[in-house]
């Protein structure tokens, strides 16, 4: 079928796909074949070696030379005097394959040279392929005798695959033959002409082989031209042979990895930073109530709480988690949660502590029990109690005679409004609270002055929307930090149950129990926007990290937190109680998590019944 | 309100090939018929090396009641059997056959009566064409068409919602054999004597829609086909019975009839209705070759054991930066080494993904956003299960309902922390299996 020459390729061209030839044509049961099979995926990874080695040597354009085995000696003359005696023998070998092979085959039934296996008659295969062996036997015998010499006539074997399998060993042991031979009397010096023979072989060789493959079956056009083969396909006989039209091309690697092969495109980092700038609108309305200062504490804070966490990784070695946006936003909301008459290690400070303190011995972002910000605020307030409770500065302080917009020394308790010293409004409510609890002793003006307070509060609450206020630097403008949740509730970075829940409850319970006048009698939305509920419940309550998982456990939680603040509020010491509730909630969350498990799909006692009606 | 299930997501659909009409694939010089398509025991061969085999021919039969027979996918000469690739992971016994000719659809004599055989009749036809669900999961079709008495049917669903991104196939198959598909649905109504009968179409395909309403109010006015918000896992069994019923199907290893729904494939019910009609067995089916990897994605139609490459060839090649080879959709499907393995009875779709699309991002802490939970659409807390899996306290991960998982993979997908969550998970589920295995076994050592 194809009296072309073969053999000649198996020499110069494409020793890679030579043993994966056969594989297929053979029974797969048979021990034998297995490890024949094996050794020759061994031959062809060393082949692929080789002729990548030589491919590369002539794009150098120094040694066009194949290779035809990888076990090649690094000394360059050696190599073209072994290369050039496994040329001989390989060839010798071929002539010898095919000499036996005629006198064991009856010659009728000429296989075609590229695939073999095509052959349909059964017993003739048979017949063949113990020929084959047989064959193979003898002419590796040969080859390994004959190490040199041998003509260039082509043999004219049908025989592909004894032949190439005797090639192979023979050229092995020629090889090492010609190693052992090292001083290589006869250096083969590379004539033009000798190129221009190889090349046109390997010509000859490619065009044998289509020309066997569209004999070879009903070929498909399109068969022509699959390509890249992963080497492990070598099973098959005909993708093999493929891959000879194209062995230069490299084997395409494919990624493997476990379902799903696609991804949403939201990432922790762009949440954090997302987070982060809805709370820019709050912090520029903090900074036109409370002056430059109050910006230059939360630079501060957020610049402290990056470089903690750069430091403590870089000490550790770890990898940098700075980027991601969470230590930012962590020393952002510590400012968030300062008065705005702090001297400006406070900040600094505090957001150290979150970081170094509440955030990394867990474990870095994920790992923290409880929210690092509040941990900072708490830490501070533990500290430093008088700074913490007694350096507010009014609305609009920096307006005053001698101070500006710049001013960075203030001294809180010099400024005075209606002589008193300004606090929050909360922290008014909560004095004369006390006064009334206890007129005994008090002056009459006192009294009478904390009556009016307690029910004028309902005055101010455009005041405390907007943000008009005293108040920690970034809990003042309720309108502002709710802009920024709704953007958060849109991009569904935040779940709408804890604010609400949180929210509602503070609302509902200051309503029922915060008034002077017995139940129902407080003033409602002077308990939502005064103190710094809104950003608690907005962004401190849903942070991620702390909070539950489950949808009915973020209610719950919710609904703890404003418990915890009202009874803090109404009952407590402080006068705020925001963050000791989120922060005791946080502790919570596992247990919250645990008994809120969603109903399992499928998990219904009245299954089908009632549906099926 | 639309009907739908709760949770679920919604990936970019990247269906590029919705306009793209199927076309015949030519037949492949090698075909490679794995014994095992289907979930189930796998078929036991019956030829053997040199057999002349003509289309249609089984080459296995069925190794149980839960498997089914493969048979020839053309005419020619069984190569060998051999261990082969295959696109479920590891090798498997596949025999292999060298083309003569493709020797026609392998249809065989019509059944002039064929719309009044009985349940047992088509039972029996649905079994020896080796039918297996088309819609990925490959389960075998006459096992879900033979109901025990205790659990009688009410309702079928035809599944044309074809939620994966970027798959086509059952989208044109609804366009182009639309009166096919409710032909074999109604043949199975009548076997599993079911009253109601649906066929839901999510309303991103409102033309195949359309093609199927048309084709049923045509030949049965009572059937209903009911248009679906898009919405990923719609496809999968239990959601769609859920969004379209309201039932709950019980955990496993409940399944759909035992809340009285059998659901079937748009692509089962034609090959349902041609094993019935003219005892067609299961030989070849549309795929959609799509993705960025290569070139021109299409559609075809394929014989069961072409191998990839002749499909890749048919969608133009790879482009030159395609990574990653996938059986499948990409929420779903196997992301494949080698293009050499063939395609199978549950192949609805190959997908190449290039570089850019293949990477994903690299794993970092759960930072307990609660997304997982919320696309559940079997409402567990993957996030938990997935940590306890990797930490193997496997009681607690039971305990959380690992094995209810249903792998559809919209945890990870949504994932801000690119948690391989479907991948701790499945690891989780093998090792609690295997650990119930092995209580079993010694308990029923002891007795």
């Amino acid at each position: 079928m194809s009296p072309f020459a073969p053999d000649e390729e198996k020499q110069n061209d494409a020793p890679d796909e030579r043993p994966e030839s056969d594989a297929p044509e053979t029974s797969a049961d048979s021990d034998d074949e297995k490890a024949r099979r094996k050794e020759e995926r061994k031959a062809a990874r060393e082949a692929a070696k080789a002729k990548a080695a030589a491919e590369a040597a002539a794009e150098k354009g120094k040694e066009p030379a194949p290779a035809a085995d990888a076990g090649a000696s690094s000394d360059e003359e050696d190599e073209k005097a072994r290369k050039k005696a496994e040329r001989k023998a390989a060839r010798e070998a071929a002539k010898a394959a095919a000499a036996a092979e005629a006198a064991e085959e009856k010659g009728e039934e000429p296989a075609p040279a590229a695939d073999a296996g095509a052959s349909s008659d059964e017993e003739d295969e048979k017949a063949r392929r113990k020929a084959e062996r047989k064959a193979a036997r003898e002419a590796a015998k040969a080859a390994a005798a004959a190490e040199a010499g041998g003509d260039d006539k082509p043999a004219e074997s049908d025989d592909e695959k004894a032949r190439r399998k005797a090639e192979r060993k023979a050229a092995r042991e020629a090889a090492k033959a010609a190693a052992a031979d090292a001083g290589g009397d006869d250096k083969p010096a590379e004539t033009d002409e000798e190129k221009e023979k190889r090349r046109a072989e390997r010509k000859a060789a490619r065009e044998a082989a289509k020309a066997a493959a569209a004999e070879g079956g009903d070929a498909k056009p399109e068969k022509k031209e699959r390509k890249e083969r992963p080497a492990k396909a070598a099973k098959d006989d005909k993708p093999a042979k493929k891959e000879k039209d194209t062995a230069a091309v490299p084997s395409r690697k494919f990624i493997l990895s476990s379902s799903p092969h696609i991804h949403d495109k939201e990432s922790v980092r762009r949440i954090m930073w997302t987070v982060t700038a809805t709370l820019v609108p709050a912090t520029i309305g903090a900074t036109w109530v409370f002056g430059f200062r109050a910006l230059m504490l939360v630079a501060l804070g957020a610049s402290a709480a990056m470089l903690t966490e750069w430091g403590l990784q870089k000490l550790f070695k770890a990898k940098s988690t700075v980027a991601d946006g969470s230590a930012f936003l962590t020393g952002l909301l510590v400012s968030f949660n300062l008065p705005p008459g702090v001297p400006w290690w406070i900040p600094v400070i505090g957001a150290f502590f979150a970081i170094a303190i509440a955030k990394m011995p867990f474990g870095g972002l994920g790992w923290n029990p409880m929210n690092p910000a509040l941990i900072g605020r708490a830490f501070l307030l533990a500290s430093w109690p008088l700074h913490m409770t007694k350096d507010w500065l009014p609305a609009f302080w920096w307006k005053m005679q001698g101070y500006n917009f710049f001013t960075w020394n203030v001294n809180p308790a010099a400024i005075k409004l209606d002589g008193v010293s300004y606090a929050t409004p909360l922290e008014v409510r909560k004095s004369a609270i006390s006064t009334l609890t206890n007129p005994e002793g008090l002056p009459n003006d006192v009294i009478t002055r904390a009556m009016e307070v307690l029910h004028s509060t309902g005055d101010k609450i455009l005041d405390l929307v907007i943000g008009v206020t005293g108040g920690c630097i970034g809990e003042t403008s309720a309108i502002l930090l709710l802009i920024g949740g709704v953007y958060l509730l849109y991009k569904g970075y935040i779940d709408w149950r804890t604010p609400f829940a949180f929210i509602a409850t503070v609302g509902l319970g200051g309503w029922l129990f915060g008034g002077a006048d017995g139940f129902f009698s407080g003033d409602m939305l002077f308990h939502i926007f005064a103190g710094g509920l809104i950003l608690g419940a907005v962004y401190m309550a849903t942070d991620m990290v702390t909070t539950p998982i489950t949808k009915k456990g973020r209610l719950i939680f919710g609904i703890g937190c404003g418990l915890i603040t009202l009874m803090i509020r109404l009952i407590g010491g402080y006068p705020e109680g925001v963050s000791y509730a989120i922060l005791l909630m946080n502790l919570t969350t596992p247990l919250i998590d645990r008994y809120t498990k969603p109903r399992r799909f499928g998990h219904i006692k009245v299954a089908t019944a009632e549906a099926r009606g | 309100m639309k009907k739908t299930f709760r949770g679920g997501t919604h990936p970019p659909e990247f269906k590029l090939t919705s306009g793209v009409a199927t076309t015949p694939l030519p037949v492949p010089e090698l075909i490679y018929v794995p014994i095992q398509q289907h979930i189930g025991a796998p078929g036991v061969p019956v030829v053997k090396k040199k057999d002349e085999v003509t289309v249609g021919q089984p080459l296995t039969q069925s190794g149980g009641f839960v498997s089914i027979p493969a048979h020839a996918p053309v005419s020619g000469v069984v190569k060998d059997v051999i261990p082969y690739a295959n696109p479920v992971g590891k090798e498997m016994m596949t025999v292999v056959i060298e083309t003569k000719d493709d020797g026609g659809d392998g249809k065989g004599e019509e059944d002039p009566n064929w719309a009044d055989a009985t349940p047992d009749v088509i039972r029996e036809r649905v079994k020896n064409a080796g039918i297996a669900g088309m819609g990925g999961a490959a389960f075998p079709t006459h096992v879900k068409l033979s109901p025990p008495e205790a659990k009688p049917i009410d309702t079928v669903i035809i599944n044309g919602a074809e939620c994966e991104p970027y798959l086509t196939s059952d989208h044109r198959l609804m366009l182009e054999r639309a009166e096919d598909i409710v032909r074999g649905a109604m043949l199975v109504r009548k076997t599993v004597n079911a009253k109601k009968l649906f066929m839901a179409v999510e309303d991103n395909k409102p033309d195949a829609f359309e093609s199927l309403k048309k084709a049923a109010a045509s030949l049965d006015s009572s059937i209903q086909v009911e248009m679906l918000p898009v919405k990923y896992p719609q496809g999968a069994e239990k959601q769609l019975i859920s969004a379209l019923t309201g039932r709950e199907v019980p955990p496993p290893p409940a399944l759909p009839m035992d809340v009285g729904c059998v659901v079937q494939n748009v692509g089962s019910c034609v090959a349902i209705y041609e094993a019935v009609r003219w005892q067609k067995p299961l030989i070849e089916r549309y795929v959609t070759i799509t993705g960025s990897g290569v070139k021109k994605p299409t559609n075809v139609l394929a014989k069961i054991g072409t191998p990839l490459t002749y499909l890749i060839e048919a969608a133009g090649g790879y482009t030159d930066d395609a990574a990653k080879l996938i059986m499948g959709g990409p929420m779903m499907g196997n992301a494949l080494w080698t293009d050499t393995v063939p395609v199978i009875k549950g192949t609805s779709g190959v997908l190449v993904l290039n570089k850019e699309q293949a990477i994903i991002g690299e794993e970092e802490p759960c930072i307990g956003c609660g997304r997982c939970v919320s696309v559940c659409p079997v409402f567990l807390l993957p996030t938990n299960i997935a940590r306890l899996s990797e930490l193997e306290r496997l009681e607690d991960a039971d305990e959380l309902g690992v094995l209810e998982c249903i792998e559809c993979g919209s945890c990870t997908y949504i994932c801000p922390a690119h948690r391989n969550l479907v991948q701790h998970i499945r690891f989780g589920k093998a090792a609690v299996m295997a650990a119930k295995r092995k209580a079993t076994t010694k308990k029923e050592k002891a007795a």
